[in-house]
């Protein structure tokens, strides 16, 4: 890896190691297409084995991943860069790797990445989705869900158990004050009785 | 072309399995052993149950609710609540079991439940004495 | 496209013999050859991706077995080594064997269902009903040492979820010699089998070239002379300790690919016989982890991959400091098999071939849309 590390330096690019099979270069997407052709063409990283993308929402970016993997497949290189969420473009791999065009088919529908020269951005998975795109992190699947199904309705008996707790713990306390005033009073009571007893007695 | 003499011929021995037992069990009567671990219906013992809720918390599927038992309890129970499971959404991974503190909630190996009404999914497990 | 004018189109599923999912192909038929094909997903999506967003890791671990219904154990140890990889998280000898033991045994248990498959889509219903008997005695075991038949929710970030029960070891060893000696048979009425030699070879032929290029994995790219594995190449577990060879063909058809499969059952058998010699008697089996709310993955990110039955499957993973996972992706083998390839080589093939072609590529529909 030293071999890839020193001709990524000649670019500029900082190669970090993960781990033993896996190593991390990021990019910035100006250069995104000349670093893949190179790793394509004079790297002999001839494999794309997935193109990841990650929903960074409190940045407002995209990160895109691509895991490229050479003949013989004894490690992995993620090429990572960030695109703005709100337009998100970039430019088509397919006529790099063949298997991009799917991959980017499905990114789009799942994302919203608009890919502008890709041949076929038809429908991946989801045939006449009208929301969002759903991987989005703002696109809220439990209010979707909820709004196409109702939650069963016999489970309304469901109690939550800190409130229980809570009025357990209370009601046991309340049980110990009044048993405690119980006694209060009954000694009280006793002790009225007592004197007159005393008194009785002493006669 | 030449006939594939061994293709043809050696699929023919086949035949020979005619002669063997069969290896299927005839069902209502003859019941196939599940073994000890099996995660099936649930089972709470409820004079252990403390009622912490850990089971409703780590539940992804939402399918546990807390409720007040129709039997008698362990007196120390902190809420007076033990666990139904909705059994329309479990999924039987068990980390319920996994996160129960004394260990009241298992899994055993019970696992047919066939109704006509789907409110009966509602499944308050039983206590372990009562099963076997 | 002015061959498409004659042309009649068929949808080739979603309910079809070949694969296990729901899946179709839309074909334009002349007479009876292909001119055109392409590969409809969709009736399988169930957000999973999305889903393990919005839980705990101890959650989401539950539900990532379910991405591959047919193969669920590749995505559990990807799981849990990607887990493993981004909080470091060491495992221990035991965990590792056991693990490594779990994966061939589904290795070989999907094996056994793909034969099925393989079979019954050329018209052999025997071989069907014999080989899903056989996978039922691996599911048995595995019934036993996890609890659950297909689903096994077993391999945990930090290790498995129980220690092997007792007696588990001799019952694996005596389906080994078992499994071996039905291979034989299997090899008698289904390999050598005129009917399947005569359907199988020169169908559905990938080039080498191609295949590398387009990153086909698994039996696909070793039918047609690539010796690439993911247990030799990027060892994980105990791999890298065990004895066995990577089967390879050069045809590149679907006779090849089925074979490839065969002699891959015979070294799961091997490894699978020196992972019951080699089990260490005690230790460890799970790290004691922090409680699921407190699990918390640092701001990192990982790329894990695990050769399963039908190839390498790969999760990208990434984390953000929180209890969440920030995304997870799963590239499962039969994303580019059942496009890229499929819609390649279905053309100018047979519509009697179809269901056959896309059983030999390993194509489970669950898994392109997850």
């Amino acid at each position: 890896m030293i071999d890839l590390s020193s001709k990524l330096e000649k670019l500029s690019l900082e190669l970090v190691e993960k781990n033993a099979h896996l190593y991390k270069v990021t990019v910035k997407l100006e250069n995104l297409e000349s670093i893949l052709l190179s790793f394509l063409n004079e790297f002999g990283y001839i494999t794309l084995d997935s193109i990841n993308c990650r929903d960074d929402l409190e940045e407002g970016l995209f990160t895109i991943t691509y895991c490229l993997q050479t003949e013989k497949r004894d490690h992995v290189v993620m090429v990572q860069t960030s695109i703005d969420r709100e337009n998100a473009t970039l430019p088509s791999m397919h006529t790099l790797w063949p298997q991009a065009e799917i991959m980017e088919r499905e990114m789009h529908e799942m994302f919203g990445v608009d890919f502008p020269t890709h041949p076929s951005l038809i429908d991946f998975a989801l045939e006449y989705w009208e929301h969002m795109p759903p991987m989005r992190r703002d696109f809220d699947t439990l209010e979707f869900v909820n709004s196409m199904n109702p939650f069963r309705d016999q489970r309304g008996d469901n109690l939550d158990v800190k409130v229980e707790m809570k009025k357990r713990r209370e009601e046991k306390k309340a049980a110990k004050l009044k048993a405690e005033q119980e006694a209060a009073a009954k000694l009280a009571a006793q002790e009225q009785q007592n004197p007159d007893s005393e008194a009785q007695n002493n006669e | 072309m030449a006939i594939d003499v061994k293709g043809v011929l050696s699929p023919l021995s086949a035949i020979g399995t005619l002669f063997e037992h069969p290896r299927t069990i005839t069902y209502p009567e003859v019941k196939k052993e599940i073994p000890r671990g099996y995660r099936g219906f649930h089972i709470n013992d409820l004079e252990s149950c403390i009622g912490c809720a850990n089971c409703q918390e780590v539940c992804m599927n939402e399918a546990i609710d807390m409720v007040h038992p129709d039997r008698e309890y362990n007196p120390k129970n902190g809420s007076g609540c033990v666990p139904r499971i909705d059994y329309g959404r479990c999924c039987w991974c068990s980390l319920c079991t996994d996160v129960c503190p004394p260990s009241s909630l298992k899994l055993n190996n019970e696992c047919i439940h066939a109704d006509r009404d789907s409110n009966n999914f509602l499944y308050m497990p039983k206590n372990r004495k009562d099963i076997s | 496209m002015s061959d498409l004018k004659n042309t009649i189109k068929i949808f080739h599923g979603p309910q079809h013999p070949g694969i296990t999912g729901n899946m179709s192909v839309e074909l334009d038929l002349l007479g009876e050859t292909i001119k055109r094909a392409q590969t409809h997903v969709g009736y399988l999506h169930r957000g999973f991706e999305k889903l393990v967003e919005r839980r705990t890791v101890v959650q989401a671990f539950t539900i990532v077995c379910r991405i591959c219904v047919p193969e669920p154990d590749p995505n559990e140890e990807n799981f849990a080594r990607a887990v493993e990889n981004l909080t470091g998280l060491e495992i221990s000898e035991k965990a590792k064997y056991i693990r490594t033991m779990i994966l061939e045994m589904q290795r070989l248990a999907t094996q056994f269902l793909w034969m099925g498959g393989q079979a019954g889509s050329i018209g052999l219903g025997l071989i069907p009903q014999w080989s899903v008997c056989d996978r039922d005695y691996m599911l048995d075991l595995f019934e036993e040492l996890t609890g659950g038949r297909v689903y096994h929710m077993y391999a945990f970030p930090g290790g498995v979820r129980r220690d092997i029960p007792d007696g588990f070891l001799d019952k694996l060893s005596d389906l080994m010699n078992y499994y071996e000696k039905r291979i034989t048979v299997y090899n008698n009425t289904f390999f050598d089998n005129t009917i399947f030699k005569s359907r199988a070879i020169g169908v559905g032929v990938v080039n080498a070239d191609e295949a590398l290029k387009n990153g086909y994995v698994g039996q696909t790219l070793r039918a047609c002379g690539i010796k690439r594995d993911v247990r030799r190449d990027m060892p994980y577990l105990k791999y890298d300790q065990l004895e066995f060879d990577i089967p390879t063909r050069t045809e590149g058809d679907v006779y090849a690919r089925a074979l490839v499969r065969r002699d891959e059952m015979l070294q799961s058998i091997r490894i699978l016989r020196q992972i019951i010699k080699q089990m260490p008697k005690d230790g460890e089996i799970l790290q004691k982890i922090p409680k699921h709310r407190k699990f918390k993955l640092p701001a990192d990110d990982t790329y894990v991959q695990t050769e399963s039955a039908r190839g390498a499957m790969s999760y990208y993973m990434a984390g953000d400091g929180s209890e969440k996972i920030r995304r997870m992706q799963v590239r499962g083998p039969s994303l580019v098999h059942a496009y890229t390839l499929l819609e390649k080589l279905l053309v100018d093939s047979q519509l009697a071939d179809v269901a056959m072609t896309m059983n030999s590529l390993g194509i489970c529909p669950p898994e392109i849309e997850r």
